[in-house]
């Protein structure tokens, strides 16, 4: 009895050390733009010391710039004193073995491949930062969104071309989290059987989408959709469904954007 | 005399014949199949996918390859004449690297997102441009070019672009490195038809003009001084063919983007197979060009279709090995002899 009384006790130790892990988390370093946009969406921005200089809401927030999109400043990621760097796994090894070696927590965030692995960092990192709760509130918003913009949506039994390059032509391929805007949207993907993304027009053509979303910037996005519509044989320039959706809101794997990306498509489609 | 002059004529006629069988072959395959017999037959209707494909994609994409790879070789072919070295191509004199600047520039301070796609095409001739320029007075002496200082600055003004070429993709974003690098590997999915157009118009002027100055390229092989003393004005001579191949490079380099390989060995294998006379190898280097750049283009898009391999991994793999077959065949013939 005595014994069981001492496992309990080292039990609920180890579990209160673990649950005050995420709330001794003060100084945190982020390396990769969606994974500071989670942070921002947590509310723990205040504990954000170092960021990238593609994190435009942080770095309006003159937050610290301690890495571009090649290379990370180690010194300045040291001289920070971060308890937590968050990482993606486009770092370069040798920086996070680096990073190791100084002694920091480094947590790399592999690449998402679905809607539901969004959510599930979306919670891992709510965990890192003592935002269970916050992280667990939000992914359940999120879903329910997506659930009833899923009745919404007229696109079922569409067959859809999404491109997200022009030059190459760069297709969404299946095991992408994007894939899954096709697939909630009751569509499917022309590419589906493909595992390269660099494609001919040729044949985009040759398999005649009902639909094309171009995910592109500024004029680049329109000049792609007048290249589409040059082509008067195609079902989605018959029907008038080809669109162009924001690339900064679209390419960001979080779950607010992807919600926003999937309203704007759901409310294209409508039209 | 005249047997040789026979040679030169069938040797064209073989070539022409030869580029429309790799047209017709790159009209014929793809991602559709359409037989060769149809293909008449299409077009005369005038409407469908099929016709869409052959006259909106193939058809461009075969008169691109057509005018770019005979422009590239044609300027690799006057450049190895006028510097009398077998290593010029057209993209030693730094014209490429002036254009991926240009390009880089324009992609890294978003000005094709602002202000349009055709940017990109255009900030490519403006860093070719300037380059020519820059090349062109740093090797004036005594209002005299000197080729091998030219030579020395073209290959100084490559390295400076590649590295600030290199500086801006290291200050970039991921997107943007993404479509710097491609943008070097090449494409000759072009869109825009003005733009192929222009690439077509130039090419043929500049094989016209290039070959007005056969007989003066044939005079510069026995260097400078003996030229000038066989009557040709060499410092003018020059002059107007590193204008023609710089305008010609950096058109080609901003349209389809930078195709290595194809200026280097197609004017080695000309002269292999048809010798040193301008006369011919102009003409022979052009069509030999335009050949190769269509049966790699076929390659291309047929080689993990649907997918599209950048066109600059078939030119230099290709022709790398065509290369080292011919040159090896060559050795083995001359030591049997």
């Amino acid at each position: 009895m005595r014994n069981l009384l001492k496992i309990f006790i080292v039990f609920v130790f180890i579990g209160l050390q673990t649950h005050s892990w995420g709330a001794g988390i003060q100084r945190i370093v982020s390396l990769a733009p969606s994974l500071t946009m989670n942070l921002y969406y947590l509310e723990v921005q205040a504990k954000l010391v170092g960021c990238t200089s593609y994190c435009e809401i942080a770095k309006n927030d003159h937050k610290q710039i301690v890495a571009n999109a090649v290379k990370v400043n180690l010194e300045k990621v040291v001289s920070l004193k971060p308890d937590l760097v968050i990482t993606t796994e486009l770092t370069d090894p040798e920086t996070i073995s680096s990073l190791r070696k100084f002694g920091l927590r480094v947590e790399v965030f592999p690449g998402v491949k679905s809607f539901d692995d969004i959510c599930g960092q979306f919670l891992r990192l709510g965990k890192l930062v003592g935002k269970d709760q916050k992280a667990v509130s939000m992914i359940t918003t999120s879903k329910a969104q997506v659930e009833s913009l899923k009745k919404k949506v007229r696109a079922k039994g569409a067959r859809v071309f999404f491109q997200i390059g022009s030059d190459p032509l760069f297709t969404v391929l299946t095991n992408t989290y994007m894939n899954d805007f096709i697939l909630f949207a009751g569509a499917t993907n022309i590419f589906a059987d493909l595992t390269r993304g660099t494609i001919t027009r040729e044949a985009v053509l040759a398999r005649n989408p009902d639909i094309i979303i171009v995910v592109s910037m500024g004029l680049a996005g329109e000049g792609e959709k007048r290249t589409w519509e040059s082509f008067r044989q195609l079902n989605a320039v018959k029907k008038k469904q080809v669109f162009v959706i924001d690339a900064n809101l679209a390419c960001s794997p979080t779950p607010v954007s992807f919600v926003k990306t999937f309203e704007t498509l759901v409310k294209l489609l409508g039209n | 005399m005249r047997n040789k002059y026979v040679g030169w004529a069938l040797l064209v006629v073989v070539l022409l014949f030869s580029i429309m069988g790799a047209a017709l072959l790159s009209l014929s395959v793809g991602e559709v199949d359409i037989k060769l017999r149809d293909i008449v037959t299409i077009l005369r209707t005038g409407s469908g996918m099929e016709h869409t494909i052959l006259t909106q994609i193939r058809l461009p994409r075969i008169l691109l390859a057509f005018s770019a790879g005979g422009a590239l070789s044609l300027t690799g072919t006057i450049l190895q004449g006028v510097y009398r070295n077998p290593l010029v191509e057209p993209y030693t004199l730094g014209i490429s690297g002036g254009a991926v600047f240009g390009v880089t520039l324009t992609i890294v301070l978003g000005l094709h997102l602002s202000l349009g796609a055709f940017m990109l095409p255009l900030s490519g001739f403006l860093g070719a441009m300037v380059t020519i320029f820059v090349v062109y007075f740093l090797s004036l002496k005594n209002r005299e070019l000197n080729v091998n200082r030219m030579l020395l600055i073209g290959v100084m003004i490559s390295f400076v672009a590649s590295s600030a070429m290199m500086f801006l993709t290291s200050v970039t974003s991921t997107e943007n490195m993404r479509n710097i690098i491609f943008w070097t590997m090449g494409s000759l999915d072009e869109p825009d038809t003005s733009l192929i157009r222009i690439m077509l118009f130039t090419s043929i002027a500049g094989l016209l003009v290039s070959v007005i100055y056969a007989q003066p390229l044939n005079a510069l092989r026995l260097g400078e001084s003996k030229a000038k003393h066989l009557g040709v004005n060499a410092s003018v001579i020059i002059k107007i063919l590193f204008f023609v191949s710089s305008m010609l490079t950096g058109i080609c380099v901003s349209v389809v983007g930078v195709i290595g390989f194809v200026g280097l060995i197609i004017p080695h294998l000309t002269r292999l197979i048809i010798g040193n006379d301008f006369r011919i190898t102009l003409i022979g280097s052009f069509l030999g060009g335009s050949l190769f750049l269509i049966l790699c283009d076929i390659l291309a898009r047929t080689a993990i279709a649907p997918n599209e391999l950048p066109i600059g991994v078939i030119t230099g793999m290709a022709g790398g090995l065509v290369f080292i077959l011919v040159l090896s065949r060559a050795r083995m013939k001359s030591n049997m002899s």
